[in-house]
């Protein structure tokens, strides 16, 4: 896929993941294809699983700052 | 009578000389208190004007007896021009003595009241002051508001004298920069009235003039008697300008006092009342002005409170809407996260499920367990009557594959 210079599309990489599914569950793939869809799901699941924790991770220190952000406004 | 008792005292047989007798005459007339300072009325015979020595010689008389009178040069001058006519009835007062040179006596007169005179101009004024009175000269209605702060005051009187001089003092002292017109008047005679009237009349042109001083000193009623006259009156009535009076003493009241706008006591009282007291002015003013400083001071003290107030209540108004803003943004943001976390999660456990799926589906996982998968051509053999003897066919095992040619098919029936 093209992750090159296009933002991160959770929703595109998720409709990625059912169409290998559904494409395996058909049942009349060659072994070698069923492996490399395969191979292909877990990579996107991996790329979903990483986008999900780096945004996890970004709105934990956003939540962490603005509880910080909003006391210092409330000083002024 | 007195005689006959003088006569009994003296020695009888020894004659007297004509003077001792005058003079025991004379003696007994001066101890006797009725003679002295006696006070008698009659009517006036003979009058002649001042001889020489300025002394004056009249007899005093009624119907049944008469009286020599011998006013002296000192009293006569008090009355020069305004000396009684014969037949006039008079009250004179004075002292009776002998006059041994031609033995005769007579009243020497001290003083001297036109009885007659006097009760005639009396009845006068009485007449012409009901006169006016009944036209209603007299009435408040008719009185005019002294001006406070008159340009110029016309003072209708004698140009010499005290009256005059207590005018302008009195001006001079209260209110300098007032301009006073005197205007020389005859307050006194025959010529008084016409004088006065004449003086009244031309002031009435004066545009500058605002109040008129009408004043006179202290007099007899005769000497008084041009301000009873009715063209006076008319005149004081008729001026546009308002008339103050000051006739006579306090105690004197004329017709023109009557007729005036304002009667004063005195002449001073009449300058008191047509000017301000300019040092009372000045204290009005610096009242006035401290007044003003405060007001304006306490004016600027509170449009800075209601200022201070207005900032204030702004600050406080502003602080609330930022804590309101800042609530919303808050609770914006609280809900925010709550979304990103629930979507989150959602995402997770969708992955989760796809993986799960995957995971079933992975073919290698059977073949871990013992099983192989024959394809034909690339296509997966899933029934044996698919095959035929001879046949290439691929067998995938866990760790590989095998290539094979199918020499056999038994079925399991």
């Amino acid at each position: 896929m093209s992750e090159s210079n296009q933002p991160f599309s959770l929703e595109a990489h998720m409709q990625e993941l059912r169409n290998i599914l559904s494409q395996m569950q058909s049942g009349n793939l060659d072994f070698d294809t069923n492996i490399k869809l395969f191979t292909r799901g877990a990579e996107v699941i991996e790329a979903c699983r990483t986008y999900l924790d780096s945004a996890e991770l970004s709105v934990k220190k956003l939540v962490g700052g603005s509880e910080a952000d909003f006391a210092e406004e409330e000083g002024r | 009578m007195g005689l006959g008792r003088i006569f009994v005292t003296m020695e009888v047989g020894k004659p007297f000389k004509v003077s001792e007798f005058t003079f025991l005459i004379q003696r007994k007339l001066q101890e006797e208190a009725a003679f002295q300072n006696a006070k008698l009325i009659g009517e006036v015979s003979n009058l002649r004007p001042p001889n020489a020595s300025g002394h004056v010689y009249f007899t005093l008389k009624d119907s049944q007896a008469q009286i020599s009178c011998a006013m002296f040069r000192q009293v006569a001058l008090k009355h020069t021009g305004k000396l009684p006519g014969n037949g006039e009835e008079v009250v004179v007062t004075g002292d009776l003595s002998l006059y041994p040179p031609q033995g005769s006596y007579q009243l020497i007169v001290r003083s001297l009241e036109r009885v007659g005179m006097e009760g005639l101009l009396h009845k006068r004024f009485l007449d012409l002051k009901a006169k006016l009175q009944a036209e209603g000269l007299f009435d408040t209605s008719r009185k005019r508001k002294i001006p406070s702060m008159p340009r110029c005051i016309a003072v209708v009187t004698s140009p010499t004298g005290a009256v005059i001089r207590d005018i302008i003092q009195t001006v001079r002292r209260r209110f300098p920069h007032i301009t006073l017109l005197v205007l020389p008047t005859v307050v006194q005679g025959a010529q008084g009235a016409e004088s006065i009237v004449s003086n009244l009349v031309a002031i009435q042109s004066r545009q500058d003039v605002d109040v008129v001083i009408l004043a006179r000193g202290g007099g007899s009623l005769e000497d008084l008697w041009c301000f009873n006259e009715e063209v006076v009156a008319r005149a004081i009535a008729g001026s546009r300008i308002p008339v103050v009076s000051a006739v006579g003493h306090e105690t004197d009241f004329t017709i023109a006092d009557f007729v005036a706008d304002l009667r004063a006591a005195t002449p001073t009282a009449a300058a008191e009342l047509c000017v301000p007291d300019v040092s009372v002015i000045q204290r009005e003013l610096d009242d006035a002005k401290l007044k003003l400083k405060r007001t304006l001071q306490f004016f600027v003290l509170n449009k800075r409170q209601q200022l201070d107030d207005y900032e204030y209540k702004l600050q406080v108004r502003f602080e609330n809407l930022m804590d309101v803003k800042r609530q919303v943004l808050k609770e914006s943001f609280n809900q925010m996260e709550h979304a990103f976390w629930t979507q989150l999660q959602r995402a997770r456990h969708d992955i989760s499920m796809l993986e799960a799926q995957m995971n079933s589906l992975d073919l290698r996982q059977v073949l871990d367990r013992g099983f192989t998968l024959t394809e034909l051509d690339g296509k997966r053999i899933t029934r044996l009557s698919d095959l035929e003897p001879g046949q290439q066919i691929t067998s995938h095992f866990s760790k590989g594959r095998i290539h094979s040619t199918v020499d056999d098919i038994q079925t399991h029936e």
